[in-house]
């Protein structure tokens, strides 16, 4: 029998033979039920402790009586001072309240098992350039590592893209996601229904399968099993659906169905190093393998294959699956929890000091027990006792705000949070156990400190002097205060940070105008170059047309889009043999630069009459011409990023002529630039037949424009379905959510903590006015003016609320020093944050010991000394 | 001063006629294992020490300490032993039952 059980029966029988017996028989019973399995012999142990525990009742033998007395004395206390014992809860509640609710974020991120086998051991790989953007895996690195490593169990790779899928409503884009290698193999879950391909029908010449995400399933046909071996029409192909998804397979959330990448396998550059198309690799640990061997192997494997090849390998970026998901949310998760453990510190330190206050308002009855002889101990349970039962309900009202609070925190992070984890966040056992957990240890924390003081033997001399309290326990109160201010401080800052940061991103040169901006994507398959740059002239021309409408550009992707065309750039400047640099290819239609009011700082736009037959053109970024032309206009120069294939086969460096320099344009992410960019007339390119992204900007709201925009495409192409319909704005904002989500909960939490401070503040100055009635209305039947009492009671709580302020600022350089992955151009050491910051602290401190002291200035003398 | 009757419950009844089955050897476990034996009716063993203490509280039962016992996690045995005011409580309870049930047959059983 465990020994807790023992311990706790110890306490329920009070005669000596009888809990011998008993205990005995039950360990008795206990190991001849053993063999039936732990948790039919604790389901049986717990029958037993409730039979027992309603027979004898808990804690009959160690003095619990003494509890029952104590906890209806603390009950009738706290009743008989209401306002208190309100002040109390409530800020119990908020500071377990608000961790409880943050805890349960926290937790299901870094805690909950993922819906994957032994997902653990799960990594994602893509690779890292020497320039240190990441970019997706090519091919041959693909094979080379999945051949040689001795690390993985199991090495797949998954390869997104998007097909047509025409039913008889029309047509839509689905998200589809190529797997060869063995992918439902590496994750180690069963399908919903039916079955997955194996990794053997993923390889070349693959028959054309198909496994639809749960989410198509249900959306197309209504979670209907009888779809296993029907078809599934994507761009003009049959594929045969074997299996479903189950619902919560989360990895690479968009996809909507998975199929053998052996099925395209032949338009894929398999021997090409140095290009990629959007691969990564999702790869199995073998039993036992650290990330980090994983990664050394990976980069050995390289380092071989280059002085075999002489072609240059990219180093593994090796990602365990939890770490992928998280990205930064699983660091800025574990911030907020820190930052809310400061408001619940706040709340216990008020708490401490309302118990202070409480206790020696009580100074007399306390010492009129222990006169009458109630021992120490006793008296430090009664106190004890008072704040555990205040803290328990503390704790209950803390988990009902917290239900709320979280509700409100889901609807702030919702957008932030990875895929499949905001359905998993509750208030569970886990984040019920923490809640009980804090209310015990503020309880002990808030509770133990007065306790010890009420206790001691001084306050037997109390009752001769009839008034409570003395000015030495002033300092205790004071060091309280303080620390209330530093805490609120440390959030102020943090909080003024990441407004700070907001306000740079918001205001960011990010190189374009998202304003007004519709955005969408179009893929139409236009049977030759000729029809496709037809169907875009058209459907521009269409747009443009609209009412409202004042610019439509057309391009291969946009500003944070999410996706990428990189190209090896090279000019008449780079040495010969040397590979080039990765760049940026943007092609686009001439509106492209007057949509996004993309600054020409040089040379000219395109023009519609840059097109396929003409001289071959280029635009190229500030940062590409300021590199390789410092001091020298780069108009005229020639470039090249495309091999086209030519008439006879060949592949040929394509060079274009420089013909303008445009702003730089941060696409990958606001808070930095991206790689280097050119652009190139999409009437000019050697690619043709891609996805299209659009972008409409208009004069009116762009979301008014969707159906007439609808119903353009539809008209021209019915089987030429537009997706991802999204207003640049909005694109940009979500950009921004992390920082907006921190911003909201730092200011929450430094409101809250100011708050509590500020209470703090005031019930320690009125109760220290209080205190000094007596000299005080001396003072003042001596001709003390008010306002002279009034400074006489603030100097006293100035210096308190200047010692937090100072050492507040450590802390929140401290705090911003930690923040720095979510701050942007704003240090933690910001003069304007921390002056902020320091002035509303002072400020707040000031007006809630202003207002204690202003009473008192107005007591009246007469009846304070007659009080005698 | 006439000796108060002292009655036995049904519980005390089957508690009784088990102590006396078991004789020196009833303890906790054995007397759970005879009356689950014999009723089919599982018995916890917190009610069956409440229901010892009271029967010994009203002199029905002595009980005493046997050895420390390893399989017991070290602890002893309570034995119990029916006092001979318990044996005459059980013997009146046992005639009680018979006279009520004496002549009914089966008839009752459907």
């Amino acid at each position: 029998m465990p020994d807790f059980v023992v311990a706790l029966l110890e306490t329920m029988v009070a005669d000596p033979v009888s809990r011998a017996g008993l205990i005995g028989d039950l360990e008795e019973r206990y190991r001849l039920t053993a063999p039936a399995g732990r948790i039919r012999a604790s389901a049986w142990l717990l029958g037993e402790l409730f039979v027992i525990a309603y027979h004898y009742g808990f804690g009959r033998r160690m003095g619990m009586d003494t509890l029952r007395r104590d906890l209806s004395f603390a009950f009738r206390g706290l009743i008989a001072r209401p306002g208190f014992s309100a002040l109390v809860i409530t800020t119990l509640a908020l500071g377990i309240g608000a961790n409880a609710a943050i805890f349960s974020v926290v937790s299901t991120l870094m805690v909950e098992p993922l819906p994957f086998e032994d997902a653990d051991r799960l990594v994602i790989i893509n690779e890292i350039e020497p320039s240190g953007f990441t970019a997706s895996v090519a091919f041959p690195n693909y094979r080379d590592w999945r051949e040689r490593n001795e690390t993985f169990e199991r090495f797949s790779i998954f390869l997104p893209s998007s097909r047509r899928f025409t039913t008889v409503d029309g047509a839509r884009v689905l998200e589809v996601g190529w797997v060869m290698g063995g992918f439902f193999e590496t994750l180690g879950v069963d399908p919903e229904v039916g079955r997955y391909f194996s990794e053997g029908e993923s390889e070349p010449g693959a028959e054309r399968l198909a496994v639809v995400s749960h989410r198509l399933w249900v959306d197309e046909w209504g979670a209907d099993p009888s779809v296993i071996g029907s078809a599934l029409t994507l761009n003009d192909e049959a594929f045969t659906i074997v299996g479903v998804t189950p619902s919560d397979f989360v990895l690479y959330d968009e996809t909507d169905v998975y199929l053998p990448l052996g099925v395209v396998a032949d338009g894929l550059p398999w021997d090409d190093r140095q290009t990629s198309v959007g691969a990564e690799i999702v790869a199995r640990l073998a039993a036992g393998v650290p990330v980090e061997r994983a990664r050394a192997d990976l980069q050995a494997i390289g380092a071989a294959v280059e002085a075999e090849t002489g072609e240059e390998v990219d180093a593994a970026n090796v990602t365990g699956l939890r770490a992928w998901f998280l990205g930064d949310t699983g660091y800025q998760s574990m911030m907020l929890m820190a930052a809310v453990s400061l408001l619940l510190l706040v709340a216990c330190a008020n708490v401490a000091n309302l118990l202070f206050i409480a206790s020696e308002r009580r100074g007399g009855e306390m010492a009129l027990r222990t006169a009458l002889g109630a021992s120490r101990g006793r008296i430090y349970r009664q106190l004890l006792t008072e704040s555990m039962v205040l803290a328990v309900l503390g704790g209950i009202a803390g988990v009902a705000l917290a239900v709320v609070g979280l509700n409100a925190l889901l609807v702030l992070v919702a957008d932030v949070l990875p895929p499949g984890f905001a359905g998993r966040i509750g208030m569970d056992a886990p984040v019920l156990l923490f809640a009980a957990a804090l209310s015990l240890g503020t309880a002990v924390l808030a509770g133990f400190l007065p306790a010890l003081r009420s206790a001691r033997a001084e306050l037997a001399q109390r009752i001769r002097s009839a008034a409570p309290g003395s000015v030495g326990h002033a300092r205790g109160r004071h060091v309280l205060v303080a620390t209330e201010m530093a805490l609120s401080m440390v959030l102020l800052v943090g909080a003024g940070l990441l407004i700070s940061t907001l306000a740079r991103l918001q205001a960011v040169d990010k190189g374009f105008d998202g304003t007004g901006v519709l955005t969408f994507r179009v893929q139409t398959p236009g049977d030759t170059r000729e029809t496709w740059m037809g169907f875009h002239e058209t459907l521009r021309d269409e747009l443009n047309a609209l009412p409202g409408v004042t610019s439509v550009a057309t391009s291969n992707h946009f500003p944070l889009a999410g996706n990428s065309w990189e190209m090896l750039y090279k000019d008449e400047g780079t040495p010969p043999g040397e590979e080039g640099e990765s760049v940026l290819l943007t092609m686009v239609s001439a509106s492209f630069f007057d949509t996004y009011d993309v600054a020409i700082a040089e040379g000219r736009g395109f023009l519609p009459s840059d097109r396929w037959g003409t001289e071959p053109v280029a635009i190229v970024d500030e940062t590409l011409a300021a590199a390789r032309w410092p001091g020298q206009s780069a108009i005229g120069k020639r470039v090249t990023f495309e091999q086209p294939m030519g008439p006879d086969g060949e592949r040929a460096d394509l060079w274009r002529t420089v013909v303008g320099v445009a702003a730089h344009v941060r696409h990958y992410e606001l808070a930095s630039p991206s790689r280097i960019e050119v652009y190139t007339p999409i009437g000019q390119s050697a690619a043709w037949g891609f996805t299209s992204y659009y972008s409409v900007k208009a004069s009116v709201d762009p979301s008014s424009l969707v159906p007439a925009v609808r119903r353009v495409v539809a008209r021209l192409d019915p089987s030429a379905p537009l997706y991802r319909i999204r207003a640049m704005e909005d694109i940009i904002a979500d950009e921004l959510g992390p920082q907006r989500a921190m911003r909201e909960l730092l200011s929450a939490m430094a409101v809250l903590t100011l708050l509590l401070g500020s209470v703090g503040i005031y019930s320690v100055v009125s109760h220290g006015t209080a205190l000094r009635r007596k000299e005080l209305g001396l003072r003042i039947a001596l001709g003390g003016a008010p306002s002279e009492i009034v400074a006489l009671v603030l100097r006293d709580s100035m210096l308190p609320i200047g010692m937090g302020v100072v050492a507040g600022v450590v802390g929140a350089i401290a705090l911003g020093r930690a923040l720095r992955s979510v701050l942007y151009e704003v240090g933690p050491t910001d003069p304007v944050v921390l002056g902020s910051a320091a002035v509303i602290l002072v400020t707040v401190g000031t007006v809630s010991a202003w207002l204690p002291a202003r009473r008192a200035a107005h007591v009246d003398p007469q009846r304070v000394l007659r009080e005698e | 001063m006439s000796p108060e009757r002292k009655y036995l419950g049904e519980f005390e009844q089957m508690v009784a006629a088990a102590i006396l089955r078991l004789g020196e050897k009833a303890y906790g476990v054995s007397i759970i294992q005879t009356i689950e034996e014999r009723t089919g009716r599982p018995v916890s063993s917190g009610a069956l020490s409440v229901t010892l203490d009271r029967m010994e509280k009203k002199g029905l039962l002595r009980s005493r300490l046997g050895d420390a016992d390893d399989g017991r996690g070290g602890r002893p045995r309570r034995y119990v032993d029916l006092t001979a005011e318990g044996r005459e409580a059980a013997s009146e309870a046992r005639a009680a039952m018979l006279r009520l049930w004496q002549g009914l047959g089966t008839a009752y059983e459907r």
